[in-house]
């Protein structure tokens, strides 16, 4: 035997040990004494690490040592778990403070957004081969028949399904585009809400001409503030996401956007909250033969209810209260 | 590759969730398109944006950084510093899905992977994650050498003749795994490097792995003193 396999060897029932720890049941099931050999195991594999390398170790007994030593470190510098608490107050509390810390990004993608769909709505009433020109005119007949047809017979619920099922899909996937392209130097959140925008606007316009805008209205006026407002505050997020990449201050973009991940996680939280909200809205009440009446004035108290909840929430917090 | 194969366990998962689901809320009334009234649908719809937005960020919170398809394929996202995955991390990176997804099936993404060192798409560049494979790594026994090296042969060694580093690993795993090798070859695959050696340290030799045995034992002896 020589100096370097004695140390193996000797070395070795410590590591299979803290290794047994690391396996076996899961950390909250250990008794103190138990943590505290796991502590101390895990201050000796970095040091048998370190020994290992400079003794020439082979590479199985190195790489197996940090391999130890990384789980280890993992387990004892766990962050701390999701308590369903701090879920609540970052959804009610500290997503409203985050959205009005970044008002200039949430005026600057509703311009983006609001801007096309007020120029596809005008275009689709003045022109009325400009809807073919946005949309296929597949869709197009579809929306002009379902709409027509209106709530009052209820529709086959298979017709209901593939409607509803549309929509969701298609809205939620576009917020979170919205948002995730940002990546591109924001160019991507631009270009998916300001093309989301005239679709919208020139949908409105076409189901207007047809003839059933109060169809339309009745169905988009429980989620539509909601999925709206979300879809402009992950374009918000997305367009922030771009600037902190183009303006990083001298720091390399990837690390300025890890400091500032926290505060657009709560904007994307948000942001998917409101569309968890608009989903349900959506397939319990939207689709449903309630009155237009009801529905505008249920759309009108919700929508008062938003904005209260987007001024006033966590009014009390300062500075930034994620960190 | 093994992310391709724990996104495809995980994709099922998130199928036979839904699934369910659906099963559930029709109460066994195995109804595929028909059947669902409004607030079934709704509820249905419900959970497949949760699954389909939170199963990740749900799985690699719960799981310290795993989903069920990392886990069955022995992969973790950690920091590139080595730290554990954080919740809002973890938010971002699979929303960043999206833009990876561009313009169709992740093609976004693997280019960038492909472009980068650790295979990291956009959403690890963007919070600094990496996906690593956590394999449980096993420490050999000591190498035994038969019969044992005599005193005698290694007296008759140069004093200076040492191996050193990587020398001595290379020499290491071929005397490892020399032993299951029939003897002319292992004499075969010896005579390779033990011309260098032994011109490098003067020295004479006879059978070459019994040489290259002589000098890896010397060599670790004169190590620990």
């Amino acid at each position: 035997m020589n100096a370097r396999d004695d140390f193996v060897t000797e070395r070795r029932p410590a590591w299979e040990r803290l290794n047994a720890l690391l396996t076996g049941v899961s950390l909250r099931k250990l008794s103190g004494s138990e943590l505290s050999e796991l502590c101390e195991g895990y201050r000796q594999a970095c040091n048998d690490l370190e020994r290992a390398r400079s003794v020439g170790c082979t590479a199985d007994v190195v790489e197996y040592l940090e391999d130890l030593s990384g789980r280890a470190y993992q387990a004892i510098y766990r962050p701390k778990p999701a308590k369903l608490r701090a879920a609540g107050r970052i959804l009610f509390l500290e997503f409203p403070f985050a959205l009005r810390s970044n008002l200039r990004f949430f005026l600057a993608a509703a311009v983006v957004m609001v801007g096309p769909a007020v120029a596809g709505l005008a275009a689709t009433w003045l022109d009325p081969t400009f809807a073919s020109r946005v949309l296929p005119p597949g869709l197009l007949d579809l929306l002009a028949n379902s709409y027509v047809q209106g709530f009052d017979e209820p529709r086959a619920a298979t017709e209901d399904a593939a409607m509803a099922g549309f929509y969701v899909r298609n809205n939620t996937s576009i917020a979170f585009r919205c948002f995730a392209t940002g990546i591109f130097a924001g160019i991507g959140s631009v270009f998916f809400l300001a093309y989301n925008g005239l679709v919208i606007g020139t949908t409105v316009g076409y189901v207007a001409r047809v003839g059933a805008l109060h169809n339309l209205l009745a169905f988009m006026s429980g989620h539509g503030p909601l999925e709206l407002t979300a879809v402009i505050i992950a374009g918000a997020a997305g367009i922030k996401m771009g600037s902190v990449i183009i303006d990083s201050g001298g720091r390399s973009p990837f690390h300025q956007l890890r400091e500032q991940s926290a505060e657009i996680t709560r904007l994307v939280l948000g942001a998917a909250f409101l569309l968890l909200l608009a989903a349900l809205v959506e397939g319990f009440w939207s689709a449903s033969d309630a009155k237009i009446e009801t529905k505008l004035t249920a759309s009108f108290v919700g929508s008062l209810a938003l904005l209260g909840f987007l001024l006033l929430g966590g009014r009390n917090l300062r500075g930034a209260p994620w960190t | 590759m093994r992310r391709l194969l724990a996104y495809a366990v995980d994709l099922a998962v998130r199928a036979a969730l839904l699934a369910l689901v659906a099963l559930s809320l029709t109460g066994g009334r195995a109804a595929m398109g028909d059947g669902l009234e409004g607030t079934q649908m709704g509820a249905l719809l419900a959970s497949a944006f949760a699954l389909e937005w939170g199963y990740f960020v749900a799985c690699e919170t719960a799981m310290q950084g795993q989903s069920i398809g990392k886990r069955c394929f022995g992969l973790r996202v950690v920091h590139t510093d080595g730290r554990a995955l954080t919740f809002s991390d973890s938010v971002v990176r699979n929303l960043l899905r999206a833009a990876d997804f561009l313009p169709t099936g992740y093609a976004l993404g693997f280019l960038v992977m492909a472009r980068s060192q650790h295979f990291r798409r956009i959403g690890d560049w963007a919070v600094g994650t990496t996906v690593i494979v956590e394999r449980q790594r096993r420490v050999r026994a000591p190498l035994q050498v038969h019969p044992p090296i005599t005193p005698a042969e290694l007296s008759r060694l140069p004093a200076g003749a040492r191996l050193s580093g990587s020398e001595l690993s290379a020499v290491e795993d071929f005397l490892r795994q020399a032993q299951g090798l029939p003897p002319t070859r292992e004499i075969e695959l010896a005579e390779i490097v033990a011309p260098l050696l032994a011109a490098k340290f003067g020295a004479h030799y006879e059978h070459a792995p019994r040489f290259l045995a002589t000098l890896h034992a010397k060599s670790l002896q004169e190590g620990a003193s």
